[in-house]
């Protein structure tokens, strides 16, 4: 079963393509197009920032908001740039600058929320948000590394392959000789973690390779890949340092005056709706079950 | 000791249907009131995905879906476009606060810290400064290494038949009627993570549930229990085992006291599909008391186990459908060997809505029995008792700003997340032994307050 949902325009772009080939390349362009039309379109481009490069089926573009994004599009961040893609089953990957990273698999059924989403990243940070096929199929989500796999159960982690990783990873004062600056690679998870304040379940990720694996089931620790083959590191925490270094890559941050450009509210708490979420509290329930036998005593007793 | 009287179990059809029609008016009305709709999220026009496939860069647009996704219950969603705003308007502070507090409740408390931080010295009001400060304090708080708690609830109750006693039968001076009471519970917990990327952790937790009634006394109660565990992430899923001991006070009078551990187990069978087995083994250590001569017969090993399902159709609600059965061994003695022996097996459907607006409404009902193995000689000389019980119980809370933004009022912040719970619980007990069939409608108003060190 290989279901896919097509964004609106593709076709249009298809039928602008057929009309610019010339008559001597129409064979051969025919031939280009139907392949390009047998990449589906399986997400968009939520947000660029910066100098981001798409390529289809080796013809480059510079990205832009809206724009389609297909199966096997390579993606190529430069320096100061950032992207975030969208898929058609909601999940979210966003890519920060120097990052290379295509999506190499997307099966999806909209009516079942079945499918399979994976993808590879040859270098750069990179954050990879579940969707729907990530929450109903844990086990149909995973992002590759040139070092391990990552399998993704419901959740957010964020992961960083190449030079920089044996960066972070000597900044946790692990091991970094041999390490390999092509295929390095640290994983951190980021949630949602035991103390959520949702009904979210909490999400885990799984680092393997040839060398073995890790489970990550909280938030903000990480595992360090050294190289193809090398055993991932047992876990460790991220510090202060280390998530600054990473956030460089993937996050933004306020660099002038402060802008409202829609209507927030003065309350971010309320808006988050933190204020607004409650559990019962366990145990509070009156009364004590287990004490009935004593309770009921005196109804025996009274006729002693 | 005069037996008392003695009747047979209402196993007649009528009985029968009455029960079942109870249980049917109950379990539906746990059902209904967790699909009630919920606060304006589905008044007002739903944004669906495909729009923001359509218009990603819409600012208003992507705004309101995050606002969507956060009255649903979806945070990692809301997170994903308040993080397309901000790769967009990086100086846009209202909305890094808003992203900083999705973070915060999504437990990724790094990357709340960053957000929060990020905004010290920004131009914000004086209400948004003061969220970034509790926010943050509460990140730092939630990332040590040892995190404490406490919570305290207080409250009154009032009971149709607080005594547990049955309206058939004709008792001579015995304290009968409604009644109210202060009823209370705390309990402090120390939780000491292990800092090794699963999340596992040690925990100690004491407590105390108290219950005091104005004119009654013989239902007064006081239970205190003391429980120490380690919960562990392995296998997919979380493993708690647990060592726990507890005391009791019935009338004033020391009556029990128990010592035993236990294992919890929750394995996610899918995202919406959790399953879970429990079990225990305590031994339980009765003392006499004033009001019952039974005292240690009743001493023995208490042990079961629970197992059941819990569904989260949507982020907002889950139904838990579990059962679970026990085994009390108790010593007895030379002429009732086996008469506080007893097998106990339950069936519970509970339902949580997260009304919306900070209201949850908590809906259970259930349905046990319990059969003793012999004649005990206390109760009575010739029948062996056997209880069926059917209970059900609604209760809807809301911290107490929910409650009063309506009347436009802001509360000082110390009181301001108080959670104020109202329940109602029905229990109808039919037993072989007559005196012990009884029914009880009980109401309740608790406020809780939660503290964090």
């Amino acid at each position: 079963m290989r279901l896919f949902k097509t964004m609106p325009g593709a076709k249009s772009s298809l039928s602008k393509r057929f009309a610019q080939s010339t008559a001597a390349g129409a064979l051969a362009t025919s031939l280009l197009a139907q392949a390009a039309w047998a990449a589906p379109v399986i997400g968009t481009s939520a947000a660029v920032r910066g100098n981001v490069f798409v390529t289809t089926q080796g013809a480059e573009r510079k990205a832009r908001v809206r724009d389609a994004i297909k199966l096997e599009d390579r993606v190529l961040t430069r320096d100061d740039s950032a992207l975030q893609i969208l898929l058609l089953d909601q999940t979210t990957f966003t890519v920060g600058q120097n990052c290379e990273m295509t999506i190499d698999r997307f099966v999806y059924d909209p009516a079942t929320s079945a499918g399979t989403v994976s993808a590879r990243v040859a270098k750069g940070a990179f954050r990879f948000m579940s969707g729907r096929i990530g929450k109903q199929n844990p086990t149909n989500a995973s992002v590759d590394t040139p070092a391990a796999t990552i399998g993704i159960r419901g959740t957010s982690f964020e992961g960083i392959v190449g030079e920089d990783a044996i960066a972070l990873a000597g900044l946790a004062g692990l091991n970094t000789a041999g390490a390999d600056p092509r295929s390095a690679s640290i994983v951190i998870l980021k949630g949602p973690g035991s103390r959520r304040n949702s009904l979210d379940n909490v999400g885990a990720i799984t680092v393997s390779n040839s060398g073995g694996s890790q489970i990550l089931t909280a938030p903000n620790y990480a595992v360090f890949v050294s190289a193809i083959g090398a055993a991932p590191s047992a876990p460790f925490q991220m510090t202060p340092a280390m998530q600054d270094y990473l956030d460089f890559f993937l996050r933004s941050k306020p660099n002038g005056a402060p802008v409202n450009p829609a209507d927030v509210l003065d309350s971010a708490e309320g808006e988050a709706g933190q204020d607004k979420f409650e559990l019962p509290e366990i145990g509070t329930d009156p009364p004590a079950e287990d004490l009935e036998d004593g309770l009921q005593d005196p109804s025996i007793q009274i006729f002693s | 000791m005069t037996p008392v009287i003695v009747s047979p179990r209402k196993t007649n059809l009528m009985s029968g249907l009455m029960k079942a029609s109870k249980a049917a008016v109950a379990l539906s009305a746990v059902c209904v009131v967790a699909f009630i709709p919920l606060d304006g999220v589905r008044a007002q026009e739903a944004i669906s995905f495909q729009q923001v496939l359509a218009s990603p860069d819409d600012t208003q647009l992507n705004l309101d879906y995050a606002r969507q996704q956060v009255a649903a219950g979806n945070l990692q969603q809301a997170s994903a476009a308040l993080e397309r705003l901000l790769l967009a308007q990086p100086n846009w502070d209202s909305v890094r606060l808003f992203y900083g507090i999705v973070l915060y409740r999504l437990d990724d408390l790094s990357g709340a810290k960053r957000e929060l931080k990020l905004l010290e010295g920004r131009d914000l009001s004086p209400k948004q400064e003061g969220e970034r400060r509790k926010y943050l304090a509460l990140a730092e708080q939630a990332s040590r290494r040892v995190r404490m708690s406490a919570r305290f609830s207080l409250g009154l109750r009032t009971d149709s038949n607080p005594g547990r006693l049955n309206d058939e039968v004709d008792l001579f001076d015995v304290e009968d009627g409604p009644d109210s009471a202060f009823t209370g519970a705390s309990q402090f917990r120390i939780e000491v993570d292990f800092q090794n990327g699963r999340g596992d952790f040690a925990f100690v937790q004491i407590g105390g549930v108290f219950n005091q009634y104005f004119e009654i006394g013989r239902a007064d109660f006081a239970h205190f229990p003391v429980k120490a565990g380690v919960t562990l992430h392995r296998f997919g899923g979380t493993i708690t085992p647990y060592v726990l001991a507890s005391h009791s006070i019935v009338q004033n009078e020391e009556f029990r006291s128990e010592t035993g551990g236990g294992i919890d187990t929750n394995w996610s069978i899918n995202a919406q599909l959790d399953w879970f087995l429990n079990g225990f083994a305590q031994y339980q250590d009765y003392d006499e008391t004033s009001f019952s001569i039974v005292g240690d017969l009743r001493d023995g090993w208490l042990y079961g186990g629970k197992t059941g399902l819990r569904w989260r159709p949507s982020d907002r609600q889950t139904f838990t459908l579990s059962g679970s059965v026990r085994r009390k061994d108790a010593e007895g003695d030379l002429f009732a060997p086996d008469g506080f022996s007893y097998d106990f097996a339950k069936i519970e459907l509970s339902s949580l809505t997260l009304l919306g607006g900070g209201f949850y409404l908590n809906a259970k009902a259930s349905y046990s029995q319990t059969n003793y193995d012999e004649v005990d000689f206390f109760t009575s000389f010739s029948d062996i008792r056997e209880d069926e019980r059917f209970y059900a119980r609604v209760a809807v809370g809301a911290p107490l700003s929910a409650l009063f933004t309506s009347a436009d009022i802001e509360l000082p912040e110390a009181i301001a997340d108080i959670v104020a719970q109202v329940g109602v619980s029905y229990t109808d007990q039919n037993s072989s032994i007559s005196n012990l069939t009884f029914d009880n409608w009980s109401g309740d108003l608790l406020f809780t307050k939660r503290v964090q060190f």
